[in-house]
Order: C-alpha cells, then structure tokens, then sequence
C-alpha cells in the first residue's frame, strides 16, 4: 500500500493514543477531568402555578389567598393591571428563603408584606418550578459555596473541542468533517440572528408601539408608552420587505428597499463628505516648519512634511483625468510607493489578527478542553 | 534541497506554524510591553475622568473576533471600574449579545461591592440598524433602546437619570471588528457631535485604515492585539503590586508560627479557616492575585492572630491599600499585574515566534525565487 | 407604481437626511427615518434566515449533491430557532416571576445560551483562524520581492511584523533614547503614523468622493440598479 495513503490513519490513529492516554491520566492521577466546567449559582426563582397563589408585585412575594385575597384592577394612568391585595384575606406568603409559606407581617420601615419568623403553615403548595440563576465558575472554584460540577457545560467544552478539530481538519483536506462544522454553524447562525433581531428589535421597538398593553402583560412588565398608529406604516412596511421571499409580486419589496437605500444614501453622503474628506484634508494642511518653544523642531517638520506630500502623491496617482507622465509621473510612481508601504503596514497587521485568533483556539484546547495550561 | 522546498507541501507550513504558536502557548512565557503613545492617550483619558464619569461601551465584534478584542473590553472596563465611572454597554453586532455579558461579568465578579446593575452599569443590549442606530441614538437613546437588555425601561433605572442621548457621555468608546465598527462611530458620531469623545480598540485587520482618524476625531486607540497587552501593561504599572497581599505585620506574625511540621501556606491556611475567611480568598491570598485583604477579613486574621486590627490596616495603607470613602474592599483590591488579568500580554509570546516564522518563510520564498531565476527556470 | 415609487420614496427618504444637516430643527422627521430604518434592519436579517432556509429546502427537496449537509443545516436552524423564540430554559423576571416570557432570551445556561457558547463561538472562531495557516503558506510561495514596489511592501511588513513584537525591543533596545525612532518599534511608530496615515487618507478620500457620487446618483434616480431588472 502506498506509503502517502497509510500517514492520515497512522497519523490519526497515533493522536487518538495520546489523546485518550492524557484523558486517562488527567483523570485517574490528577483528578482533572478534561473539559470539566462549573457553574456558580446565584439564586432562585420560584414559580407557583397552583390555585390560590399570585404573586404581589408590590411586595415582591408569592401570597397564598383565602377567598378575594387578591383583586385585579385596571390603572389607567399606568395603562395596565395592578393587584390589589385585601391585607387581612392573605393567608401566608413564601418565604424563599426558608423555602416555606409562612404568616405574613408588615415591615414598618418599608410598608410592604414580609414573612414573619412564624412557624410554616402547613398543607401548602410547592413551587411547580425553580428556577436556578447562575454565572460560569472557574475550575479553581471548585468546592466553594454554590459552585457545581456542571454536565451541560462540560459536554458543551467536548463538542465545542470536536468542532475545532473539525474546522481545523480542512487544512489536511477538505472533508464530510468540516463539511459539518460548516453546514452547522450556518443554520444555527442564521436563527440566532432572527431571534436577536426578533426580541431585541421588533419587539420593543415595534410590537411595542402598535400593542403596548399586550408587550406590558407579557414581555417587558414595565413598559409604559401610548399605542402609535404611525407604526402601522412600518408594520406594512416590514411584512413588504418579507414579500421577497414569495415567488411573485417581487416589486412588492421594493418600496421598503427603496427607503432603506434612499436613507443610506442619504447620511452616507454627509458622513463620508464630513468625516473622511473634509476633516481629512483639514488634517493634512500640516506646518512644515515646526516651531517649539522658540526652537525649530526638525523632527516633526520632516513628519509634517512626509505626510503631506505623502498624501499629495498617493492622490497624484488616483488622479486618471491627466497622464501619468512627466512631474505626474513621478508623483504617481512616489504615490504607488506610499501605497506599497500602507499594504505591507496592512499585512503585518493582519498577520497579527489571524495569528491571535489561533492562539486563542489552541489556548482552548490547551487549556479549557485538555488542562494542560492554567 | 531546493527542488524539495519548491515541492514542499503547504501542510507542512501549517504544521510549522501550529508549532509556533502551541509551543509558546503551553510554555506561557512572559514578554514586557511598554504603552506607546497612542494607546496611553487612551489610558490617560480613563484615567483623567473624574470618578463616576459616564463612559459608553460599544463592543460591536463577534465571537471571531474576540481573541484580538475581547481582552481590550476587559481591561477597559476594569480600568474603568477602578476609577468608579458608570457604564453603559451596547453592541450593533447581534453576536456581540454575549461578548456584553462577558464584560458585566467582571463587573458582578471582581467588583461586587461597588458595582450594583442598574445604578453604576447597565447592558443595554442590541440595536439594529448600522449607522442609522449610531445617529439615532446620538440625539436620543431611548428611541433606540426603550429598554435595556432585561426588559425595563431606560428611563427607570437610576444610572439613566440625566442621560438623554450619546452627548451626555463623558466618554464612548468603541470596540470594533469592522462594519458597523470604530469607522462608522467616527463618522456618525465623533465628527458631527464635538461633544462626544471617542476612543476605540481595533482588530489587526481593521486597525491600519483608522490611523487617519487620530488625533483630531479619535482621541487614541488599541491597535490589534499588541495595543490590548500595551494598554494590560500600563493598567498593571499603575493598578499592580500597590502592596502585599498580607500586610506586614500579619505575615511576621504567620511566619512566626511556622516551622518544619507547619509550612507558611499551611499555617495561612489553618489561621485563614479559624477566621472564617473563604478559602477563595485565601487561594486569591497565596497565588499574589490581590493586592491587599479587605478590611473584615484583616479584623478576622488579627482576632485569630491576637494583633490589634487598627495597626495592620494602617500598615496597609502605608502599603498603599485605598480603604479610602469607607469602602471595605480597598479600590486597589486585585492585583492587575496578576497573569489571569493579562491575557493580551500572554498572546504576545505566539506572536513573537509566529511573526518570526513568517519572516523566515517570506525569506526562505524568496531565496528559492532568486535560485530559480538564475537557474533560468523563472524569467 | 412598480418602478416610480420606489424611486420616489428612495429620493424623499434621502433628502431627509440631507435636509436634516442644514436644518436643524427637522431632527423629529430625521429621527423617525431613522428609527425606522432600524426595524426595517432587524426585519431584513430576519428575511436573510429565512432566505438561507428557503434556499436549503429547495436543496432537500430537489435531493441535490451534498443535500444531507442542508438537512443538519435545517435541523441546527429550527432547534435554534425555537429555542431562542420560545425562551426555552430562560427564567422569568426576578420581579415578575409570574410571567413566564419576561427573561432576557439569552440567559447563561439556557439552551440558545449553550448553543452561542459551543456551536457558534467554536466554528466561527476556528474557522476564521485558518487564515494564519493560509497566510503562511501564501507568504513562503507568492510574497516575492520582484520589483521596487514589492521590496517596499516586503520590507514594510518586515518592519512592522519585528516593530510590533518583542523581537524589535530586542534587536533594537540597545539603541540610545534619543535615537528612539531609530528602533524597530520607532520606525514602525513612523510607518504606522506618517506614511500608513497618509497613504490610508489618500485612499479614504477617494472612497468618500466615489460614495458621495453614488449617494447623489441614487437620491437623483440615475442609479437604480436597487431595483433589479424590468422583468
């Protein structure tokens, strides 16, 4: 067999071996399970769905009711509904942090309804789901108060450690690996960019001013703004931009397409005209003779001047209207040279940029996947 | 030879260059770095703020990104931190969601005790719309953001009162990737509005097209991640070693205690758990990750230890521990010349034998290219 | 009406804008464009998943070359999708435990949480490195010094790539202070500030002349190639 075809297995094979042998002894001698990740848990959320149980808003508490403990009234400054609690009705509140219902009591300084150090009540409802609120910890906490060995996360480090290896098996050839990785990220990015767009944009900022009252009851509890019937128009607006996707009427689309590039145009005008012409020539109108305290200042003059006739050559050569020939000439070719010198700077640069964004993916499987590091 | 680096297959260089980086990688050597001017302009601004100046954090990259720029947004925002301003965090990118709470993070973790959500920080979230979201919300930043990223209203929480658009910042500083990025917030922000200031952190990439910009409508700027470790340097040289972990007093008196059956960690250890201080901190304590205890916890040692509290928190302070407005946690608490505060500075080391491959390979290409040439193989 | 209107309301659209500069006191219109605009974005990067759904749906069903990768394409994009729509795992509001859709969407621990931190952030970022591999390999075999430009490019990048790493401090930091410029991180200093600037500006000149034509042909109606071809 050929000796080229026998290296990828050979090759494949041996790092399977180091790698299985390393998670072996990482595990059973250090007692460092590779990948290994930790949550902090940083309090609970208690959720009641059960007959008689509301929550006060007010007091920031679940309140078990006997009869009309609890009534909802409409406040139409506040355009949405607030309860109101008839006091003497309420049979127990929640005490999270005892985790029982207890008999309520008021708190004199802030007015609102606690619990009191009372024994529990007893044959009350439990929470129909608690919430866990938590915050990534690191391995070295392991073993402090409300750190955990988390399952999810740890799995999470193996698949996103497979991927990398995945994505970094192109380089050998292209392969149904990679193939993966790449067909993957594209659906999985592609919804994630919808649902960004979805709650961060249209909901507040339209749903929001068409529906208030139904954005307050359910997604933003504290949203107070007047319903904006000019919303309609962008609401038609956006449901003719997603026309496009219809295999017909496809003009539909471009009224909002339309606005979309009249207003780009509109502020790219100004902007680029402002930002990147007129301030750029302003900053290049440059002293070529410098004076510092009374003294001649040589090293800036030189600067000033490279600049700006740096600037004037490179702007030579962008110049096609005129031939390139003579005193042009010879500006054009100083201008491709300062060109050259901003492509080689631009390359270095980039060099830079990649050769960082590999050191973090093998500080990844270095460190956070393998724990060879840190 | 030639004619077997002419055949060379290109795995080859890959394999070489993955070398050059893993080996520094695993190796962790530390390499000094010394601010250049355009990045201290940065740093002195934050510096110079007075304490509880509004700064605006657009991070506005991606998770590609985020080796060059996610160190930039650390360092920034402990820097800002430390000097006690209120920040606002947003991003134009909605993958930069998460780099966001990455940012916060610091904020919940290391300065607990000073930084409470909603009163000195405040995430903002996504706003869509490119550089039309930049010009909208340098007028009005409500009609933009009705709500921050919990789904209450700006308008409600306390770090928002006074604040009506991006000319109320003290500062706004831009972490770009590209577009929408630090070019656009020149554009649209910068250069129309004098009142708002920027300052920006750039990626390799999209570093050399900004250099125009500085100094009328950029005030400094973090170039790649060299401009990232210069800026964790000059954080480290001036929120670093201030003083000991455990001021002088205690650590004579933990040395006295030790002996060939108790060794000094062990005996810290052992006084730190009859104190009832969290062993988090006692492993923050042994590994010089914080400058100075907090005030409680050097009470707890000095019951333990049997010394008068008051003499070892003013030993501290002539250490240079800031117990200053009656803070518990000095303000220079953590040590910011610590390595798990420097990660830019810890990229540097790829980066040296990296850059050096290239440079051995752009000669090596050219050494063949000049050999073919006079061989007459290449014109 | 097909072909008109857009026209039209692309003019008036960027008019405003223009207008609003000079005027100040016709920010409300701008703002409102504006805000606008915005929904309108968050709206087209919904059209633009929708699209790539669309696209991989037509590629199962006409069962072409390579149509299994579109289905774990469509698989990965509906469990995100619905994820991330219904808030699955997300906690409700501290304050408002009582209902349930009020948490943030991404929240750590939660499944769209999950699916950033391991799908999204891995690939992406990995695949973006690969380009240190290719830059290697493109350095030993295309970066030739053939002529003056390419020596000067060459040589810049050596500069820079030495300046900005600790290989300049060390084969320059012998050198007297006030010589500084003098040293490999002083001469890309000069580089990065005197020629990249001016070579950088040059360019950003030319871009800004190009887009405010382009701008000027779209408000005017003489460019419509935004609204596709006639048929």
């Amino acid at each position: 067999m050929n000796r080229a075809k026998l290296a990828p297995p050979l090759i494949g094979g041996l790092l399977l071996v180091v790698l299985g042998s390393w998670i072996l002894v990482s595990t059973l001698v250090r007692h460092r399970f590779p990948g290994a990740q930790y949550r902090q848990q940083i309090g609970t959320i208690d959720v009641f769905d059960a007959e008689g149980v509301s929550w006060s808003e007010e007091d920031q508490l679940w309140v078990l009711e006997v009869d009309a403990a609890i009534t909802s009234v409409w406040d139409a400054e506040r355009r949405q509904w607030v309860l109101e609690v008839d006091e003497a009705a309420i049979a127990a509140v929640w005490d999270a942090e005892r985790r029982q219902w207890v008999p309520p009591q008021r708190d004199p300084e802030t007015g609102t309804l606690v619990p009191s150090e009372e024994p529990a009540v007893r044959e009350a409802p439990l929470p129909d789901r608690v919430w866990q609120r938590q915050r990534g910890a690191a391995a070295a906490q392991a073993g402090e108060p409300d750190v955990h060995f988390c399952w999810s996360q740890t799995v999470g480090v193996w698949i996103a450690a497979l991927l990398t290896l995945c994505v970094f098996s192109f380089l050998y050839q292209d392969n149904p690996f990679y193939k993966l990785a790449e067909s993957l990220v594209v659906g999985v990015s592609a919804a994630y960019l919808m649902v960004v767009g979805f709650w961060t944009m249209v909901v507040p900022n339209l749903i929001g001013k068409l529906w208030p009252d139904f954005v307050a009851r359910h997604v933003i509890p504290e949203h107070r703004e007047p319903a904006q019937a000019i919303y309609y128009v962008v609401l038609v607006l956006s449901l003719m931009l997603l026309w496009r996707l219809s295999p017909r009427g496809g003009w539909i689309a471009r009224w909002p397409l339309a606005f979309v590039i009249g207003i780009t145009a509109g502020f790219r005008l100004i902007a680029h005209l402002e930002a990147d012409f007129a301030i750029q020539i302003q900053a290049t109108i440059l002293p070529l003779i410098v004076r510092e305290n009374g003294t001649y200042n040589l090293w800036f003059a030189l600067r000033n001047t490279a600049i700006v006739f740096s600037v004037f050559a490179c702007l030579t050569y962008f110049f096609f209207s005129i031939e390139h020939t003579g005193l042009v000439g010879r500006m054009a070719r100083l201008g491709i040279g300062v060109l050259m010198i901003t492509f080689g700077a631009g390359f270095a640069y980039t060099v830079m940029g990649r050769i960082t964004l590999l050191t973090q993916r093998l500080e990844f499987l270095l460190g956070d996947w393998l724990r060879l590091i840190g | 030879m030639i004619d077997a680096l002419i055949q060379l297959d290109r795995r080859w260089i890959f394999l070489a260059m993955f070398l050059a980086v893993a080996i520094p990688v695993l190796l962790q050597p530390e390499l000094p770095e010394q601010p250049t001017p355009i990045v201290q302009s940065v740093f002195d601004r934050i510096e110079n703020l007075p304490s509880g100046s509004r700064v605006l954090m657009a991070l506005d990259y991606d998770p590609a990104s985020r080796p060059e720029l996610g160190p930039m947004t650390r360092a920034l925002t402990r820097h800002s931190a430390l000097r006690g301003h209120r920040l606002f965090y947003i991003t134009l990118w909605p993958t930069g969601v998460p780099m966001i709470d990455e940012a916060t993070d610091i904020l919940e973790t290391e300065f607990a005790d000073q930084y409470h959500y909603g009163e000195n920080y405040l995430n903002l979230g996504y706003g869509a719309g490119q550089e039309a979201a930049i010009k909208l919300i340098c007028t009005d930043l409500t009609k933009l953001f009705p709500a921050d990223s919990r789904g209450r209203p700006f308008a409600l929480w306390e770090i928002a009162r006074g604040v009506n658009s991006l000319q109320d910042m003290d500062l706004t500083i831009s972490i770009g990737a590209g577009y929408p990025g630090t070019k656009e917030w020149v554009q649209y922000a910068a250069t129309p509005y004098p009142a708002i200031d920027l300052v920006a952190g750039v990626t390799g990439v999209s570093a050399p097209p900004q250099y125009p910009y500085y100094p009328q409508q950029l005030i400094g700027m973090l170039p790649a991640i060299k401009g990232a470790a210069e800026y964790e340097a000059a954080l480290a040289a001036r929120y670093g070693t201030a003083g000991e972990a455990l001021p002088a007093l205690l650590d004579e008196r933990l040395a006295e205690l030790s002996g060939p059956q108790r060794t000094r960690e062990s005996i810290t250890v052992e006084m730190a758990e009859a104190a009832g201080i969290e062993m988090a901190q006692v492993r923050r304590v042994l590994d010089g990750r914080i400058n100075c205890l907090p005030r409680a916890e050097i009470k707890a040692f000095a019951r333990v230890l049997e010394i008068e509290a008051e003499a070892i928190l003013n030993a501290a302070i002539q250490d240079g521990a800031d117990y200053s407005e009656d803070r518990d946690y000095p303000s220079n608490y953590l040590n910011y010349a610590h390595s798990d505060y420097q990660d830019a500075l810890k990229r540097m080391a790829p980066q040296l034998s990296a850059h050096l491959l290239m440079l051995v390979l752009i000669v090596l290409g050219n050494v063949i290219f000049f050999l073919q040439r006079r061989r007459g193989v290449l014109p | 009406m097909k072909r008109t209107i857009p026209i039209i309301i692309a003019a008036v659209a960027g008019l405003v804008m223009v207008v609003a500069f000079f005027v100040p006191p016709l920010i409300d219109w701008r703002e409102t464009a504006e805000e606008w605009f915005n929904i309108l974005a968050a709206v087209a990067m919904i059209l633009g998943g929708a699209s790539i759904l669309a696209m991989h749906l037509r590629r199962i069903s006409d069962q072409k070359r390579g149509w299994g990768f579109s289905l774990v394409t469509l698989i990965a994009f509906a469990i995100t999708l619905s994820v991330g729509l219904f808030k699955v795992g997300v906690p409700p509001m501290a304050e408002y435990p009582d209902r349930p859709w009020t948490g943030e969407y991404i929240t750590h621990g939660a499944p769209l949480w999950w699916i950033f931190q391991y799908l999204i952030v891995p690939i992406t970022a990995t695949m973006f490195s690969l380009l240190a591999f290719f830059v290697a390999s493109a350095a030993f075999r295309a970066f030739r010094a053939k002529n003056a430009e390419a020596v000067l490019l060459l040589g810049t990048a050596f500069i820079v790539l030495l300046g900005r790493s600790y290989a300049g401090t060390l084969l320059t930091g012998w050198v007297p202070e006030s010589y500084a410029a003098l040293t490999l991180p002083g001469m890309t200093d000069t580089i990065m500030g005197v020629f990249n600037t001016a070579g950088q500006r040059a360019i950003m000149i030319g871009i800004a002349l190009g887009i405010a034509s382009t701008s000027l042909k779209i408000l005017l109606g003489i460019d419509r190639s935004y609204l596709g071809n006639r048929h």
